[in-house]
């Protein structure tokens, strides 16, 4: 019995686990193949923006990779209104905010003049007020959201290695944790 | 079989709908388990998928049937209560953690001079305890603790991984206890019950039925004896009492057809959980029981109670940048039972369950300050070294707190919505200060660095209880220490409603106890003709 058991779990788990990058990316970008409510000067910010706060480097993809735009402003067409109007203030703020610093709009700054302004903005982030430090946190928790669920965040970046069948379950086995040399 | 045939309709196909039927099924009795729910297939559960899989990235919830409806809070206290609707109730969606209730659980108001004691002693619960421990199997270890007896044990629970070593460690030097966890899973291949293959998917519907439910552990064994029938979308209205007032059955809504109608039978015994369960007894009004069923002294629904809770996230330096590696299993591996400081302002206890988070999302992120390249190098490095606690309170159970049902307000079918009326109170709070204390400082003392969680008092752990209050004077209590109605015994409650007080401990394991004890009293009676 234990072996047909074991063969069926690897059964279930291998139907998700094991798919091509490209399958992968055709998959994701199925998933948001609903509505679309930012416009496209409003989605080059957010572009723009998500790519910034979490950058591709030697390590993984970025933000822009993963496909982390297109994916919040899917789930934005699905949120009240409200919302809508928040995000999409959100992101004229930090326009405003880089024309009032520089005499240029975000998109058109190259990504360090970028950073300086975000960070401007990141720098009350423990307790935000104005329109644009609020935003930014609302946008690094939804970027953070959309980007470590894409394969690219939990596989290539964080190197998750779990979800998958195993007969036993070994715990810690490094003896200097137990205090042991 | 015609529905009037039955002996006995059971309400509820939970934990102790599910041991009650099973119970009576097996004992020759005819019994008609009622859910509100539908039964989910393992297949609608998409366990093993990555979240870039499943449509917006969310894991579908077939458990939480929206046709429940909602709950009208009246509270400025950040509490909810657990909405689940499906066969098998509560045991499709838990952690499977099994703890007996100690000695002085039973007796606060002779140990602690609060609240009242139990009708019922731990020692009279104990062989109860033992039968169901033997039938769901629980994997633990003997640790002779006053605090939290042991279970009869059918295996060893999962080992601590590195982060849970590193807490151990830390709770040693501040002295205090921390354990192997006590769970209903299965390790190897047992009957229906397949081998558990460590995924930490144990809340979202195990693939190998590893994790103890009543579908697949209790419900297939009952109805081979033929004499248990399940009937899903069968949403109860009203229990049905006789012109002798003696409950008569059970006024139901079949939410296929959307038609009511009758159910008769000798007995019913109600296992809808801490707030359906008076939410039933009170829609129940007739001529017999204007003020609903069980309710002639205006207790049904109050001393509502549930665990407070938190969830306090540290990282740890001694496994910063560590390889990563896989952390899944069986969820949490180690429990802090029991412990308290008399000291600081509260009476109860509390404890603390760890590493129950999942590890394929950094959880820590949003705490990280800043952003880009420095930041998300920062997060990676964090990401091995999550050392998470959820800890569970004990609340006081007060008069003041209740379920009641809003007239006005009602579900799809037309029946009253559940209101839920709570506030903590000081004793309360400060018990929660000191848990999340006593949390940071295990963290602390972990060398975590990274600290987040825990900021407000919250509840209920989807753990309500209190609102049918057990006990033998019936002015003061709406059941006796059987379960059964004041008054209308063959009514029984079988659900954790009955608990006259609630302890910090996980309370599935007493409640199937008390359930498979309930069904038994109700059958000797019955024999005895004492009905």
């Amino acid at each position: 019995m234990e072996p047909t058991s074991r063969r069926r779990a690897l059964q279930i788990i291998g139907a998700s686990g094991a798919l091509a990058p490209s399958a992968l990316a055709f998959r994701q970008r199925l998933a948001m193949a609903g509505g679309h409510v930012l416009t496209t000067a409003e989605n080059a910010i957010l572009d723009a923006a998500t790519e910034r706060i979490i950058p591709a480097d030697e390590h993984s993809g970025g933000a822009r990779a993963a496909l982390v735009a297109p994916f919040l402003d899917h789930l934005l067409a699905a949120r009240i209104d409200k919302t809508k109007q928040r995000w999409r203030a959100g992101l004229q703020a930090f326009d405003k905010e880089s024309r009032r610093q520089t005499g240029k709009a975000f998109t058109s700054l190259n990504p360090q003049a970028q950073d300086a302004v975000l960070a401007s903005l990141a720098k009350a982030e423990a307790a935000p007020a104005s329109e644009g430090e609020l935003f930014f946190v609302e946008l690094k928790a939804a970027t953070i959201e959309a980007y470590y669920t894409t394969d690219i965040g939990i596989h290539q970046e964080l190197g998750y290695v779990g979800n998958v069948a195993r007969d036993h379950f070994d715990g810690c086995t490094h003896p200097e944790h137990w205090g042991k040399k | 079989m015609k529905e009037s045939d039955f002996d006995v309709i059971v309400v509820g196909s939970g934990p102790t709908g599910g041991f009650a039927a099973y119970e009576l099924a097996r004992a020759g009795v005819n019994v008609l388990l009622l859910e509100a729910g539908t039964k989910v297939d393992l297949s609608q559960l998409d366990t093993h998928a990555y979240p870039y899989e499943l449509p917006d990235r969310r894991r579908p919830s077939p458990f939480y049937d929206k046709s429940i409806g909602d709950v009208v809070y009246k509270t400025t206290d950040n509490v909810a209560v657990d909405r689940i609707r499906t066969l098998g109730g509560r045991s499709m969606h838990w952690n499977a953690v099994c703890l007996r209730f100690s000695k002085d659980d039973f007796r606060e108001n002779t140990v602690n001079d609060i609240e009242v004691d139990w009708p019922l002693s731990y020692n009279e619960l104990v062989p109860f305890y033992e039968y169901v421990e033997r039938t769901v199997g629980i994997v633990g270890t003997r640790e002779n603790l006053e605090v939290v007896p042991d279970s009869v044990y059918w295996g060893k629970p999962p080992a601590f991984r590195c982060a849970e070593v590193l807490a151990a460690r830390a709770c040693e030097k501040l002295k205090i206890r921390m354990i192997p966890t006590r769970k209903a899973i299965s390790t190897k291949v047992r009957g229906t019950r397949g081998a558990c293959h460590y995924c930490g998917h144990c809340m979202s519907g195990c693939h190998s039925q590893s994790i103890f439910n009543t579908t697949n552990a209790l419900f297939p064994a009952a109805e081979s004896s033929g004499r248990l029938r399940l009937r899903t979308n069968a949403l109860a209205r009203a229990v049905i009492l006789n012109e002798k007032g003696r409950a008569a059955g059970v006024s139901i809504i079949d939410r296929v057809t959307g038609k009511e109608e009758e159910l008769h039978a000798k007995a019913v015994v109600l296992a809808c959980g801490g707030i359906e369960t008076p939410r039933l007894l009170l829609n129940s009004v007739s001529p017999q029981s204007p003020n609903g069923v069980g309710n002639d002294n205006g207790l049904v629904g109050r001393w509502l109670c549930g665990h407070s809770k938190a969830d306090f996230f540290g990282y740890l330096e001694a496994l910063s940048d560590a390889p990563m590696t896989n952390n899944d299993g069986a969820l949490d591996h180690s429990i802090i039972p029991r412990f308290a400081r008399q000291t600081k302002g509260y009476k109860g206890g509390f404890q603390i369950q760890t590493q129950f988070a999942r590890y394929d999302f950094p959880h820590h992120a949003p705490a990280v300050p800043g952003f880009g390249a420095q930041w998300k190098a920062k997060v990676r490095s964090l990401a091995p070294a999550m050392l998470q606690m959820g800890s569970f309170g004990k609340v006081m159970a007060r008069f003041e707190n209740f379920v009641s049902v809003d007239k006005d307000r009602t579900d799809p079918f037309g029946i009253p919505l559940p209101t839920v009326q709570f506030s903590f109170c000081d004793e309360d709070r400060a018990l929660f200060a000191d848990m999340m204390a006593v949390t940071r400082e295990i963290h602390e003392m972990a060398g975590a660095k990274l600290m987040f969680g825990g900021n407000r008092i919250g509840g209920f752990a989807s753990h309500e209880t209190g609102t049918c209050r057990m006990g033998d004077d019936p002015k003061t209590s709406v059941v006796n220490r059987w379960g059964q109605v004041h008054n209308v015994p063959n009514l029984v409650v079988a659900d954790g409603s009955t608990f006259p007080t609630f302890p910090e401990k996980n309370p599935t394991l007493t409640l199937m106890a008390l359930s498979v004890r309930a069904a038994r009293h109700l059958l000797a009676q019955s024999r005895r003709r004492a009905l």
